[in-house]
């Protein structure tokens, strides 16, 4: 018996020891490629003297022909650039779009911008000949942070479906901004972000048979959820949104896990609204919301230039990702959001109480006044509809900003921000959708009153003089804002005659205080245009300086 | 008497070395090499060493074949013959050798037929130099080994054993000149 006992333990305890030897970097199983037999027998000595299990091979497809029959097996490649049967840049490629395997290159050549080549098409790590026993040693680290990201993508399930929605934020933004995403890890969208953004280090191809939600069938998948929320709330399940939605390609399982996502992102927005109560009575009572800034700071240079990280691929590198994630890159997380509000007709009373801060929205009656003075200045000022579109950068196609959701029946959100939704929801030409007007900040929580800290924050910006300025901004960002053309093309506003309701909320402004009504004017002014602000300063409602200031921006505009 | 030969073999052998890092014929990539051989891998870098002999030759050949065509020079295609020799050569810690490459490199990227003739000529030279210095190293190598197996033994008389070894380093030396 207590033999048994220790014997046992013995197991254990060899168990133990087996796990860790896994674990540590040790026990790495490394599949060495290089056509240089020397090259090839030198490193594999040194990965075998570093404690790695290692196996060479000279000829790639072997390699991938391995890598392919027992993907499980390896854990990392090492790959030279230059070869004969195959450019190792291919390789990369193809190993990086059929698995998720980190890969090493390794050259002679030790240019930049070969090197930058190599991580562009994926690499984890470029080791220029001749390789270091420090450097082997060192690779394990790769191993890693691959794995954190297949645990990511384990405790996100829907995210192993959605990858082919990677965020523009990080295939375009800068490198502070994936800093910032990835250190607050608040949320699922962040997390997803994160694994999204890791993985697509190591191998930007994403694997092939994963889905993608493109907007129709988001959409759909909407339409059949709000039906069956109509009839009861326990009937929403997969099977049934499927049969709604009667899309062959479309799997159950994948039907679940986006109702999933979905439903947490309900769940998020909920929670949001309770959290912060202050910013949820400012954004009731007129219904109008958005990112402060403070307005006791108009020398903001050019609020929309920096908005040039979502527009504009802003080196190379950047381009070539930009290119890449134009039209595969959607992200759910950020569209889900938004959408949860877009089509919740069923749910339009919960909706008012739900601000939102990123997206100007505005909801149920007063949509209509909003709308009303939209049009308004749309036609006093006919030169502001210059703020509801942009150039996009790749295609050189106008976008409209501002547009009325589809599924525009109980609210209408308004979106004054030009973010790129062609990039944010894959493509653009199906309709047209608001986009959240800050992401870095999902959540709306965190609302900048400092110029300049939020980055994307910023719409359109006023010079020292209170002049509007429209355009490539001081950082030479190529937006066009070429407002007419979206006019003759997009009816993303329509005519509205209620005008009584153009100031109906204006009296509720009341409660709020200066700070929070300054930030918010600032954003209106620079946002809607000067008319409406004049409208609400007139009403009363505001201190006489951001009168004064506004009448005076509003003289200039006349 | 037996000691005093290993001894003074080991000494050559490290004068030699020392010579070859102060060249700049050998870098700390040759002593990570030495570093790799051990009980497992006796003759790890003799392996490496005469595998890169082999190749080398090779590429060389190849090389001397693309520039000896007139009419059309690939120069791409010495490119990367180059930078195979690159590769190879600075992992095995060749310094001077893979110097020369990237010399000649450059020289093929800007289709610089007689900066590739002259490199080639200069690599060929380096490349024998080399050559003949680390066959002088290796042979110092086996007799030293020779030797202590000698000695372990200390059965074969160890005159004739050093006798052996500095004859065939004197006679490497006269190869070279």
């Amino acid at each position: 018996m207590s033999r048994t006992a220790t014997n046992e333990e013995l197991l254990n305890q060899l168990l133990v020891k087996e796990k860790e030897k896994s674990e540590s970097p040790k026990g790495l199983k490394v599949l060495a490629i290089d056509d240089n037999v020397v090259c090839l027998k030198v490193l594999g000595s040194l990965l075998q003297k570093c404690g790695y299990t290692v196996t060479t091979t000279r000829n790639a497809n072997e390699a991938l022909d391995m890598l392919r029959k027992n993907q499980e097996s390896f854990d990392i490649v090492i790959t030279d650039v230059v070869r004969d049967d195959m450019d190792g840049f291919k390789l990369l490629e193809a190993i990086g779009l059929e698995m998720d395997i980190p890969v090493i290159m390794t050259s002679a050549n030790g240019e930049t911008k070969t090197i930058v080549e190599g991580i562009k098409h994926g690499a984890s790590d470029y080791l220029v000949k001749p390789i270091k026993m420090e450097e082997v040693k060192n690779i394990f680290q790769h191993v890693i942070t691959s794995n954190k990201t297949i645990e990511n993508d384990h405790s996100t399930p829907i995210s192993c479906n959605d990858t082919n929605e990677l965020g523009v934020q990080e295939s375009s933004s800068s490198l502070s901004v994936k800093r910032k995403s990835k250190n607050s890890l608040l949320q699922d969208q962040d997390e997803e972000t994160n694994t999204d953004q890791s993985s697509g280090e190591s191998c930007p191809p994403r694997k092939k048979n994963r889905m993608r939600w493109s907007k129709e069938l988001h959409h759909k998948f909407l339409d059949a959820y709000y039906q069956l929320e109509v009839d009861n709330l326990d009937k929403v399940v997969p099977k049934r949104i499927l049969e709604i939605m009667n899309e062959p390609g479309v799997s159950r399982e994948k039907v679940a896990s986006h109702l999933q996502k979905f439903r947490n992102g309900l769940k998020k927005q909920n929670a949001i609204v309770n959290q912060d109560t202050t910013i949820s009575t400012s954004c009731n009572s007129p219904n109008l919301s958005f990112t402060g800034q403070s307005v006791t700071k108009p020398e903001i240079s050019n609020m929309f230039a920096n908005q040039q990280p979502y527009l504009v691929p802003r080196n190379a590198h950047e381009q070539v990702l930009f290119q890449q994630n134009a039209v595969n890159f959607a992200p759910i997380s950020s569209y889900s959001m938004v959408d949860n509000r877009v089509s919740r007709p069923v749910l339009a009373a919960n909706a008012i109480s739900q601000p939102d801060l990123n997206g100007l929205q505005y909801r149920d009656h007063n949509y209509r006044s909003r709308r009303n003075m939209d049009d308004e200045i749309m036609n006093n000022i006919p030169h502001h509809s210059a703020f509801f579109g942009y150039q996009d950068p790749v295609s050189g196609e106008i976008q409209p900003v501002i547009s009325i959701s589809p599924y525009s029946s109980g609210h209408v959100p308004l979106n004054y921000v030009g973010a790129p939704y062609r990039q944010m929801f894959g493509d653009v030409s199906v309709s047209h959708q608001m986009t959240p007007i800050s992401p870095f900040d999902p959540t709306g929580l965190v609302v900048s009153s400092t110029p300049g800290q939020l980055e994307g924050g910023d719409l359109v910006s006023f010079n020292g003089s209170g002049i509007p300025e429209f355009g490539v901004g001081a950082n030479g960002s190529p937006i066009n804002f070429c407002g007419v053309q979206i006019d003759g093309r997009n009816r993303f506003l329509q005519p509205h005659n209620d005008d009584s309701e153009g100031k109906r909320h204006v009296h509720e402004n009341n409660s709020i205080d200066d700070d929070d009504l300054s930030t918010m004017l600032q954003q209106l002014g620079y946002l809607i245009g000067m008319k409406l602000l004049y409208d609400f300063a007139v009403s009363g409602q505001f201190s006489t300086k951001i009168v004064k200031a506004q009448q005076q921006q509003v003289n200039i505009v006349k | 008497m037996l000691g005093l030969g290993v001894e003074r073999l080991r000494a050559d052998m490290n004068r030699l070395l020392a010579l070859l890092f102060h060249q700049g014929v050998l870098d700390e990539q040759y002593l990570q090499l030495q570093q790799l051989q051990d009980e497992s891998s006796p003759n790890f870098v003799s392996e490496v060493v005469n595998i890169y002999f082999q190749e080398s030759e090779k590429l060389l050949r190849n090389l001397r074949f693309l520039l000896m065509d007139r009419e059309f020079s690939d120069y791409k295609k010495m490119g990367v013959h180059l930078n195979q020799f690159i590769g190879s050569s600075s992992s095995i810690g060749a310094k001077r050798v893979r110097n020369v490459c990237v010399a000649f490199r450059v020289a093929s990227e800007q289709n610089n037929r007689l900066g590739c003739l002259r490199a080639l000529e200069l690599l060929e030279h380096e490349y024998c130099y080399l050559k003949n210095k680390l066959h002088e190293l290796f042979q110092f190598r086996a007799t030293d080994r020779a030797a202590k197996t000698a000695s372990s033994c200390s059965q074969v008389p160890s005159s004739a054993l050093k006798q052996s070894a500095l004859s065939a380093a004197k006679q490497k030396r006269k190869e070279m000149r």
